[in-house]
This record gives structure tokens, sequence and C-alpha cells, in this order.
């Protein structure tokens, strides 16, 4: 009970917020009141977790609520209106409430609650309202497929279907190759709160822990792993030749995303907890690692890896959260990041021998991809004078998360116990 | 205290020492307060002088007690079904000389930074990197296990990166750090996934005990012992620029003469040496992998002494007479001549360190050698030139300021095909977003650089 009253704070909260934030005077205030909603939610989802002892279940809402404090926080103003703010809560909200209940429909109605004001924001400019249609064509089915997966699991047809209908409406809302296209670009459109919002929660693994975790046919589940495999690989080559920051952000968003993805199917149970882990660090990480790039970018304006960008002795401490977030989201020793990493690879080993070391391969690539925007955009060339560091809003956030991952990493047992992982899965939530 | 718990206590200290100064170095500059030279300086020589006493105090313990070696246990880091990661350090014979001689090096570059950096704008950040480097180095040395030894690994492959791009106001040494780094990440994937295949075929990735040093577990099929060792090879190859991964090497002397000293004199280039000496049981089961490593160490020696041959400037040709040497204590590790090899690591690192430190003096020394000579000192190292015919010459020369067109190949045969195919890839990717979005499909590709558009 106590854990359904933290979920469903981080669900009102933000919804309720989001009302107040559409009518405030500008992007500013709108800001403080979103900034101010996503704490009250956290700090629900946060209480209730420790009331209830934890569990990966309870947990969840704080992860959610925890991406979104860091998104609405971290937003620049450039560019953005009450209606961001707004927006971002409702995609908060809408991804809190997925996990609120087990009733199937309500997972497709939080499904479309998160797509819809994602798409609004696409919309509501001229210059980003083409992507708008490339955003729908992918999450539009998406959503019809979750809906239609969840239907027939309420109406009591085999379970085959509805569970196939799930799985791939999931894999496209997980950017899985080949339906991965839509990620890249509305991170390169989108407002990077919003992205963030979107994308870092990563609700399609809640949902896919929660509906499909070992109810998947073995031949579906191989399928599924070799997709992720190949998705992390060819993502993050990808990543690492791109010429714009915001595009090779979209890429290892979809690289990271998938490595996540390829853990959860697998019978070992360490894998299985890696790619938990791997769930809450590549959340938590990339989250304040793409607002670091949208700091930067609010100062710098549009960000080129082609070009020597300028020294971080002005911005040390942007300079030091991005690299720091950035590397822990690619499993830096010392940050949570690895302990994920070690423990996803070693139970995908048992399994899948070949793909595990993809995997290895891939988050290796996704390293190079963060130290090669460290070194093309904080070094190179004189800083100008005057370029202002992290303010006290920006510095208090990230200060908070990398010392979250940074003590997690050399104390990861409280988190493994915290989030239960060392006690065997429980079963998927049955569909009938 | 009892002998025991000395023994306890000096790993932890090796460790920990440098890993507070680091903390507390960062924790400074965090809340804006960037601390003074003198305390920063004092700091850390506290800090590697407490790891230097730890070691030593470990090892006259060892030789009063008649212990080889020491397995520490701390407790476990995480544990997770059936998989633990054991917090385990080792105190052994190969461990405590590289250990004592690490931070003892690293303390003596500290204490001659402070004048050699004095009012540099980076001189805190500068120590906090070195402290980094220290904790990862202790903790690469000490380390029990593979996962361990992979923590400190990565944070020296880290630190060694940011400290080639120390001047980060001047493009070159930003983007030969990024070279740095790329290359030691493609390379960790080897000490990665060596460990997780030894916890697939061997059941962990801890050292075990065994007669000369605490060993590497050897996984009972000789196609799996193999394939680590290649692995753990392919490892080494980075860290020690061994071909064809060594083009890093002498561009890493951008970053500051006593960083360099210590990353590529003294102690990062020799940690290879130091994973093959560890690896040394999987070696004596893979003959395959053990000839790996000969014939990278030989070619490499041949290379870099061919090439160090033609340098104009000090740093790069001590750059290539380091990578000779690594490429020979390869080759002796490949023989099976551990003991040969670890005093060849010691000796090397002892003087390299005290060649890249006189570096930036060496015109002084010099001028002060002839003046005490009152003559002009002679001509010495072309003994090997008089052998080659005078038509030959020039065109070695030119070969060898060329590198042997080693790089060349590495950028233009292998790199750039595969970043132009994937571009390629991308432009399609941009195709079908903007077909979708009704966009007109044309994406021009864009020059690459340096490339001539005609």
């Amino acid at each position: 009970m106590i854990a359904l009253a933290g979920a469903a704070g981080a669900a009102v909260v933000p919804l309720g917020a989001a009302l107040i934030a559409k009518r405030a005077a500008s992007a500013r205030a709108a800001r403080r009141v979103a900034s101010a909603g996503m704490l009250v939610a956290f700090a629900s989802a946060l209480a209730a977790s420790v009331a209830t002892g934890g569990g990966e279940r309870a947990s969840v809402p704080v992860l959610i609520a925890a991406i979104g404090l860091v998104a609405v926080v971290m937003s620049p103003l450039g560019g953005a209106t009450p209606r961001t703010f707004a927006r971002i809560l409702l995609v908060v909200g809408g991804t809190a409430a997925i996990v609120v209940t087990d009733v199937p429909v309500a997972l497709a109605l939080g499904w479309i609650g998160s797509i819809v004001p994602a798409w609004l924001e696409l919309r509501s400019r001229r210059e980003t309202r083409p992507s708008a249609r490339a955003f729908a064509a992918y999450l539009v089915p998406s959503a019809a497929l979750v809906t239609l997966g969840a239907l027939l699991a309420s109406t009591g047809l085999p379970p085959a279907y509805g569970l196939l209908a799930l799985a791939a409406g999931l894999a496209i809302r997980e950017a899985i190759l080949p339906a991965h296209g839509w990620l890249p670009r509305f991170v390169e459109q989108a407002p990077m709160g919003l992205v963030v919002a979107f994308v870092a929660p990563q609700i399609g693994v809640f949902a896919h822990l929660r509906w499909l975790a070992g109810r998947l046919a073995p031949e579906v589940d191989l399928v599924l792993a070799v997709l992720a495999a190949l998705t992390v690989v060819s993502a993050a080559l990808l990543a690492v030749v791109q010429r714009r920051a915001r595009r090779a952000l979209g890429y290892f968003f979809v690289s990271q995303s998938a490595l996540v993805a390829f853990g959860l199917d697998g019978d070992d149970v360490v894998g299985r907890s890696g790619a938990v882990l791997a769930w809450w660090t590549c959340g938590l990480a990339t989250a304040g690692f793409a607002m670091t790039l949208a700091a930067l970018e609010a100062r710098r304006g549009a960000l080129s890896l082609e070009h020597a960008g300028r020294s971080a002795r002005q911005v040390p401490l942007l300079a030091t959260a991005y690299v720091v977030l950035g590397l822990a989201s690619v499993g830096l020793p010392g940050t949570l990041g690895f302990i994920a990493e070690d423990l996803l690879v070693s139970g995908a080993v048992h399994e899948h021998p070949v793909l595990a070391f993809a995997l290895v391969v891939g988050t290796a690539l996704n390293g190079i991809t963060v130290a090669r925007g460290f070194f093309t955009l904080f070094a190179g060339a004189r800083a100008p004078v005057g370029e202002r560091d992290l303010t006290l809003r920006e510095r208090s956030v990230l200060t908070a998360l990398v010392a979250a991952l940074l003590v997690a990493g050399v104390w990861p047992s409280g988190p493994v116990r915290w989030l239960g992982l060392a006690e065997p899965p429980p079963a998927a939530a049955s569909t009938r | 205290m009892t002998l025991e718990q000395s023994l306890r206590l000096a790993p932890v200290l090796a460790i920990a020492a440098p890993a507070l100064a680091f903390a507390l170095i960062a924790l400074r500059l965090g809340i804006g307060h960037t601390p003074g030279e003198r305390w920063t300086a004092r700091l850390v020589a506290l800090a590697f002088g407490v790891a230097t006493l730890a070691i030593a105090g470990a090892a006259s313990a060892m030789l009063v007690g008649g212990l080889t070696e020491v397995h520490v246990a701390l407790g476990a880091w995480l544990e997770v079904a059936d998989r633990a990661l054991p917090f385990e350090l080792v105190l052994d014979r190969l461990s405590v000389p590289f250990a004592g001689l690490a931070a003892g090096l690293v303390g003596l570059t500290g204490a001659f930074s402070a004048r050699y950096l004095h009012r540099d704008r980076g001189f805190a950040r500068f120590y906090l990197l070195l402290c980094l480097f220290g904790a990862g180095v202790e903790l690469v040395l000490l380390g029990g296990s593979l996962e361990l030894v992979f923590v400190g690994w990565e944070l020296v492959g880290l630190t060694s990166a940011l400290l080639i791009a120390f001047f980060d106001e001047r493009p070159t040494p930003a983007r030969h750090g990024l070279r740095a780094f790329v290359i030691y990440r493609v390379c960790d994937v080897g000490l990665l996934s060596a460990a997780v295949w030894l916890h697939h075929s061997a059941g962990g990735a801890g050292l075990d005990a065994s007669e000369r040093w605490a060993g590497v577990r050897v996984p009972a099929g000789a196609l799996d012992a193999t394939l680590v060792g290649a692995l753990l090879l392919f490892a080494a190859l980075g860290k020690s620029a061994q071909i064809p991964f060594g083009g890093w090497l002498p561009r890493a002397m951008e970053g500051p003469t006593p960083s360099s000293a210590v990353f590529y004199g003294a102690i990062s280039i020799h940690l290879g040496p130091y994973l093959l000496l560890r690896a040394a049981p999987i070696l004596e089961r893979a003959p395959l992998a053990a000839g790996l490593v000969i014939a990278v160490g030989a070619l490499t020696a041949l290379h870099a002494t061919f090439v160090g041959r033609v340098q104009t400037d000090v740093k790069s040709a001590l750059a290539y007479a380091s990578m000779t040497q690594v490429g020979l204590i390869f080759v002796e590790i490949g023989l099976g001549l551990p003991w040969l090899a670890i005093a060849h690591v010691v000796g090397h690192a002892s003087l390299r360190t005290l060649q890249l430190l006189r570096a930036p003096s060496v015109l002084h020394d010099r001028g002060h050698l002839e003046r005490a000579m009152g003559a002009e000192l002679p001509r010495a190292g072309g003994h090997l030139e008089r052998l080659v015919p005078a038509r030959l010459q020039p065109w070695l020369y030119r070969l060898a300021l060329e590198r042997g067109y080693h790089d060349a190949l590495v950028a233009d045969r292998v790199l750039a095909p595969v970043v132009r195919w994937l571009r390629a890839l991308d432009r399609l990717e941009e195709r079908w977003i903007a077909w979708l979005e009704g966009r007109p499909a044309k994406v021009a590709r864009e020059p690459e650089r340096g490339e001539v558009v005609r």
C-alpha cells in the first residue's frame, strides 16, 4: 500500500505540477514549479521505497522521479516555454503511472500518455514539426502494439499473440534494430529535458521485466538477444563517427538502451541483476550526461565534434560532470556502472558467449564516444573569459547524482540489497 | 602490531593513501577553492611516502617471516547468486617490488614536479590526476583478481589520456590524448573479456597461489587457455604501446614532462609486462599465446629501434627507446624468463624516469659536460649506420622518418575505410528519416578531415 502511494506520488504530483507550470508567467517560473513538483515526487517515491524496505518494483518510481528531477532542474531556458516544462512533467507522470498498476490496460494508457506530450512538443515548433511525423511513424505503431498486446492479454486469448505484440511494441520504444531510427532524430530535435524524461527511464525495460521476462518462447528470446547485441555494437559504431554532438548522443542512447534490454530475458540471475543495475545506472548517468551536454549547448550554441572546442578552464565543474557521468554510464570503475557491466556480461557469457563479447565491444566504443566529446568540446583552444561554469542549481543536482553513483560503485552491496537483486527474480505478472 | 596485522594493513595503505589524497584535492577543487601549491605538494609527498613505507614494511615483514605470498582478504565487494566479487589483495614476489618501485617513483616525480609546474594554472589538476594514477597503479599491482586489476587498469588509462591533454588550450594535446584513450579503451576489451571468460571456463578470475608468485587461474582446456592468453596479450599491447598499437606513445609526449616520465618511462608502460607475468601460468600452458607474445615484442623492438634512431627531439627518441626495451621484455616473458624480465623492468623504469626528467635540461647538461671536458662531445650511437650501405641510407632514413608507414597504414587503410563506410550508413539512415518527415531525402556527403574537395 505504501509502495503504491509512493508510486502514485511519483505519477500524480508531476501531473498536478504540469497544470500549474503550463499557466506560469514565464519559462523560468515554470521551471521553478516543475523543479519543486519533481522534488516532492522524488521525496515521496523515496520515502515509500524506504518504508517498504526497497525491492525492485517499489524502487522504480524513485528512478523515474530522479530522472525527471534532473531533467527539469537542468533544463536550459533558451527556446523553452512554460508548456515545454508542462510536457516534460506529463511525460514523467505518464511514465510513472505505468508502474502503479498491474492492469494491462493501464500499461497501454500510460504508454500513450507518455508519448503524446513528446509528440505535441515536436509539433509545437515549426522547425521540428516534420520530426513529429517521423516520431509518430515509430511510436504510434509501438503504442498500438502495446495496446493490442494488453487487450489480447485482458481478453484471455492464448497469451503468445499478446506477448508477441507487446514484445514488438516494447522493442520499438527501446529502439532495438531495425526500429531505432526515431531516437537519434528525436534527440537532435526535441528539448533535452524532454528527451531525458522520455528516453532515460527506459520504461520499456520495466514493461519488459513486468510482462515479458521469462514468458517468451526461447526462439523469440534468442532473436531479441541477437537484435539487442547487434544494436549495441552498430549504434555504438555510428555514435563514434558522428559530427554533431546531439546526434552522437542519440546513437549513444540507442546503444545503451539495447545493452540493458539484452540482459532482461536471460535465465541467469547474475545477468538479470546486471541488467537491472545497468538500467538504473544508465538511466541516472545518461540523464545527467545528456543534461550536461544541454548545459554546454546553452552556453556555446550547437556543438560540433568536427572542430576543436574550447578549454575547460572556465567551466571545470561542467567538464568534470560531463566526463564522470558519461563514463559512469559506460562502466567507469569506481561507479555503479562498472559493477552493472561486469554482472551483465558475466551473466550473458554462459548463455550467449559470442554476444557477451559484443556487449564488451559496444561498451568500449561508447566510452570512446564520451571521450571524443570530452576532448573535442573541452579542449583545443583558449576559452573566452566569462563563460559560466555550473550554476548553484545545476551544481546541486549534478553533485548529488555523481555522489550517488560513486558511493554505489564503492559499496554496491547496498543498492543490490535495496533493489532485491540478491534474491531470485519474481515470476512475471500473469497477463490473464 | 602483529606480523599478520601489519601485512593486512600495508597493501590497503598503499592504495588508500593516494586515493585519500586524490579525494582531498578533488573536494577542495569541487567547492571552488583551489589548494595552494605547497599544501598540494606536501599532501602528495605524504601520501606516496606512506605508500612506499607501507610496501617497504610489508617486504621486510615477509622477509623476516619467511613468507613469499600473502593473500589479504577484505571481504566481498559484491555477491549476487553464485557470482562474487571478492576484495582481495596480494603481496608476493611480483607485486611487492613493483608496488614499492611504483609508489617511490610516483612520489619522486611528484616532488620534482612541485618546481617544474610552479605557478602553472593546472598545478592542482596535475597532482589530482597523479594521485588517481598512483591509486590505480597500486590497485593493478596489488589486486588479487582480474576485476580489481581492471579497475586500476582503467583508472591508469583515463589519467594517462587526461594528462596527455593537460595543456588543453592547444588542439594537438587534445587530439593525442583522445588517440591514447581510444587505444587504451579498445585494448581494455581484452582484459575485461579475459576476466569474464575465466569466470566461464575456470570458475573465477582470482589469482591462485603458486610456487613462483600468485598467477591467473589456468582454464582446463588448452583452447580456453590460449584464448585467455591472447586476450591478456591484447590488453597488454595497448598499455605498453606494442605493435600495432604503438602509435600513441611518441604523441603522448605532449603532456608535462614529469607525467611522461612516470607514465611512459617508468610505470604505465610496464603494466603490460606485469600483466603477462601474472599470466605466466597461462602462457606456459598455451604455447601459441607465448609465441604471439614473443612475435609482438620482437617486431616492436625492431620497429621502435629503427624509427627511434632518426627522431629529432629528445622526448620522442626516449619514447621509442622505451618501446624497444618493453618489446624486449615481452620477448623475455614469452621465452619463459620471468626473473630476467623483472630485473629488466626495474632497471629500465629507473633509468628511463631519470632520462625523461632530465630531458628538458638536455642541452644544458650537454653544455656543462662540454665545458668540463673542454671539447665537443663525440657523436655516439652511429655504429649501426656504418653497417648500412650508403646508397640505402637515404631510403632507410626516409622510411624511419615516416615511422615505417605504420601509423599511416593503420589510419588510411584500416580506420579511414571503416569511418567512410559508417558515415555512408548514417547518411542512409538520415535519408530514411527525411523521407518519413517529408523532407528532401538527399543528404550531402560532408568531406572528411583533410580531404581535398575537387
